[in-house]
């Protein structure tokens, strides 16, 4: 099976170098046997990752140990359902599955764009297999995953695909064991929403450097791009709260997010890929922003693999970690190349990417779009920033710094912030043109809301700045998105005099675009919510409880009741049971849980917390349990009380609804007919 | 107009409300949330489970209650474990970069901006550009129009 894995992972190889080099010849020539053949190389190596994939699944499944990568990252108690994730638990694994679900969405792109993109295609399909190229590289010469164990004749053992000289096959008894962190069902299923996320970023790259090449630079692209853009932004943003739910509920240590470069990683281009989405909305309205469109469909593909560099090749962690594999070259290789190709496609481009209307005026959407925009990138460009700056300042200095929330939340806080602002102005100014007396009016309610919940908290919740100045700006975008679902409803009574349920549902569905938008700024006023809840108004307290005593915290009351071991297949589990109350009623008995598990890996790592976490809409009882003493007679935790988390989950829920309402197909009369018209008066 | 009563009024409350917002508490918790763990990353010092946290949480209260301030004590740590324990870059030499790129990246990105806006604007108010963007071309959005236009009739 290895050699199957390889061997198909050495021919998608090659093919992939005929396909780039017949695409080009074929765009070049204008031949379509050609360019049909390069599509169907790149089908064919699609064909050959997943085979590879699915080799190195069942190399996993079988618990085959003489493979090094298996060997390290799984073992025989392993339970099925991990050992599916194990693949993505190292480094050689996840470059494989990257490829793998690169390979997917090519050829789900391709199957599309065929036909609708004629001038582009060969270079969608050349630039696809270039990215194909790179990665199918690192897997086969730097990080692959089939390398097998030998032990060399002085009796050391080493990974190599082939027999080293003298050598013969080692196969362990049991593997290492898969890291006990990972064994987490948000961990089997957050890796490959983030992937999703990341590796679809490579398709908008792929239209915007096809549209370089071939010169078709029109602004029709701007419609077409989107859902290959709001998809994997989707599936980014899924990625990035399923992980913060898994630090939250693994980590124990009572937060969600602590921008370590792994967090931050899916963050840049995140944001980049949220700018690219409002700023393509320019473009589509008003051929503006060519060049910035462009550049920023590059971008955030760039970042992405900036982003699998700066966590795959160890730089962060120490400089000399870099050296020690050839990933981290080969990555540092591609980004510089791929950076200077775009630049120099970009500066080819140039004269034929001016704007088709200019600015009519400095208070339009599109200046707040373009503020908006701005606010992003720069949010990127720092996050990224920050995450490098301790390898830059211990080079320079050789002391170690540390660059963690204090330093993120102060300098992108102010930068959040001011994106709150505009998403709470943007929606109320109008294209082209609005005059502030027109924006005062519609700001009005917006701002009288947001003023109102502002005295509303200081009299009955809070008086710090810092919550009052998030919820209260919360508050205004709230309003903004309130009143444009009032004011489109409103309108549509006025001319069909539907009811306000049915106007408000038709309205919407006739602008899936706009209001598919205003929902998922719901669910980001949701996050932000919870974020300034979670973080302003968190109560903890670090205590021994002994049995069935009681400390109070918050309102609530908690007794230690008795300790219960359980065993698992691969772990054994301690559970402490803590019964909370509030006041006098019953709330229910939390079962935090520490983890000791059996395997190698499991045993350097030291036992694993599993917390007990009873959520509402109020706040989260969150209790962590840290040991215990005397035969289960004192228990150690650690308890939080976290205001409003749940907002977290369901605000991610809505703004991934919110995408799907935007992009989702519907076959209406009414959207029929407007493509019937387009088809008959082709846009000049 | 009412609503413009209502909204001095509001103002006028959060003027007066606002400095009334009161400060202080426990130094001890404080400064736990202030300090960062030395050896893991990015773990704040009142939630970390590590033995040297442990310490250092046990130094703090020995510290304060022997009459240190906090930044004395905040300044110990510093010069024992190194600025690592702020969890952000100390505001000294080279390391007031890591403060300076953000404010100049972003003084530069709104400016740039505003660059754009203001000269756009300029350009078209010289020269006013024929609408030939695809979607006036093609989705006339009857739904759309009447929303601005019942924004005008406000």
């Amino acid at each position: 099976m290895a050699d199957l894995g390889y061997i198909a992972l050495a021919l998608a190889f090659i093919i992939t170098l005929y396909g780039l080099a017949v695409s080009l010849l074929g765009g070049y020539r204008g031949d379509e046997v050609l360019i049909t053949s390069a599509r169907n190389a790149l089908y064919v190596v699609a064909g050959l990752v997943a085979i590879s994939t699915i080799a190195l699944w069942y190399l996993f499944i079988t618990n085959d140990f003489s493979i090094e990568f298996v060997a390290s990252h799984s073992e025989r108690s392993l339970p099925t359902f991990y050992r599916f994730s194990a693949m993505w638990g190292g480094q050689d694994g996840s470059l494989l599955f990257w490829l793998f679900i690169l390979a997917i969405y090519s050829t789900v792109f391709m199957v599309v764009e065929w036909r609708r993109q004629v001038r582009r295609r060969p270079y969608m399909i050349a630039t696809l297999l270039a990215v194909h190229l790179f990665f199918l590289a690192v897997v086969l010469f730097a990080a692959n995953p089939f390398e097998r164990l030998w032990v060399l004749a002085d009796g050391s053992t080493q990974a190599a695909l082939f027999r080293p000289e003298g050598a013969s096959l080692f196969i362990p008894a049991d593997g290492m064991g898969l890291s006990p962190l990972l064994q987490n069902y948000w961990m089997v299923i957050h890796p490959v929403f983030l992937y999703l996320g990341y590796v679809g970023l490579t398709l908008p790259m792929a239209y915007a450097v096809s549209g370089l090449v071939s010169g078709e630079l029109d602004n029709r692209w701007s419609k077409d791009v989107r859902v290959w853009n709001l998809i994997p932004w989707m599936f980014l943003t899924i990625g990035i709260i399923m992980g913060s739910q898994w630090a939250y509920i693994e980590l124990g240590w009572g937060g969600f997010w602590a921008w370590d470069p792994v967090e931050n990683a899916s963050f840049i281009p995140w944001l980049t890929a949220t700018a690219f989405l409002h700023s393509i909305m320019l473009q589509h309205q008003r051929g503006m922003l060519k060049v910035w469109n462009v550049s920023l469909a590059f971008i955030s593909f760039w970042l992405v693999v900036i982003g699998t560099f700066i966590t795959r090749s160890g730089i962060i962690d120490s400089v000399h970690a870099f050296a020690l594999s050839n990933v981290g070259p080969m990555f540092l290789s591609f980004i510089i190349l791929s950076f200077a190709l775009f630049m120099y496609l970009l500066w080819q481009r140039l004269p034929q990417l001016q704007s088709d209307s200019e600015l009519d005026s400095m208070l339009s959407r599109e200046s707040a779009f373009l503020y908006v925009n701005v606010l992003f990138i720069v949010a990127a460009f720092v996050t990224l920033f920050g995450t490098v700056f301790p390898i830059i300042s211990e080079a320079l200095t050789s002391t170690k710094i540390a660059v963690s929330a204090p330093y993120f939340n102060k300098v992108d806080g102010p930068i959040f912030l001011g994106i709150l602002v505009l998403m709470g102005i943007g929606p109320l100014l109008g294209w082209r043109r609005s005059s502030s007396d027109m924006l005062r009016k519609s700001l009005l309610p917006p701002l009288a809301m947001a003023l109102l919940v502002v005295a509303i908290l200081i009299m009955l919740v809070t008086r710090h700045w810092l919550p009052l100045l998030g919820w209260g700006l919360s508050a205004l975008v709230l309003g903004t998105i309130l009143w444009e679902f009032f004011r489109g409803a409103q309108a549509r009574r006025r001319s069909t005099g539907e009811a306000w349920p049915l106007a408000l549902l038709r309205v919407m569905a006739r602008n899936q675009r706009r209001y598919g938008g205003y929902l998922v700024h719901l669910g980001v006023v949701m996050i932000t919510v919870a974020i300034v809840g979670a973080t302003s108004f968190q109560s903890n307290l670090k205590t021994s409880i002994r049995l069935n005593e009681t400390v109070e915290l918050a309102g609530y009351s908690f007794t230690y009741t008795g300790l219960e071991q359980e065993k698992f297949s691969n772990h054994d589990a301690a559970i402490a049971n803590v019964l909370v109350k509030k006041g006098d009623t019953v709330i229910g008995t939390l079962r935090p849980r520490m983890n000791f598990y059996t395997a190698v890996s499991g045993r350097d790592m030291g036992p694993t917390t599993e917390v007990g976490l009873r959520t509402n809409l109020h706040e989260d009882v969150y209790v962590v349990f840290n040991g215990w003493e005397q035969d289960g007679n004192l228990g150690a935790f650690e308890i939080f009380i976290n205001p409003l988390m749940l907002w977290m989950w369901i605000g991610g829920l809505v703004m991934v609804g919110g995408t799907l309402f935007a992009v989702w197909p519907m076959p209406r009369a009414a959207t029929r007919r407007v493509r019937a018209t387009a088809v008959a008066q082709p846009a000049s | 107009m009412t609503l413009k009563r209502i909204f001095l009024a509001l103002f006028l409350l959060l003027l007066v409300a606002i400095p009334a917002a009161a400060q202080g508490g426990d130094p001890a918790a404080e400064l736990q949330k202030e300090l960062w763990c030395p050896i893991c990353q990015g773990i704040r010092l009142d939630v970390c489970e590590q033995q040297v946290c442990e310490q250092m949480r046990e130094l703090i209260d020995q510290e304060l209650a022997a009459g240190k301030t906090k930044e004395e004590i905040k300044q110990q740590f510093i010069e024992f474990y190194g600025p690592v324990v702020l969890g952000e870059p100390p505001r000294e030499g080279i390391n007031w970069l890591a403060w300076i790129v953000p404010i100049l990246l972003a003084v530069g990105g709104l400016a740039l901006a505003g660059w754009m806006t203001h000269s756009w604007s300029r350009r078209s108010q010289l020269q006013p550009a024929p609408d030939t963007t695809l979607d006036s071309a093609t989705e006339p959005d009857p739904y759309l129009s009447q929303v601005e236009r019942e924004i005008e009739d406000l």
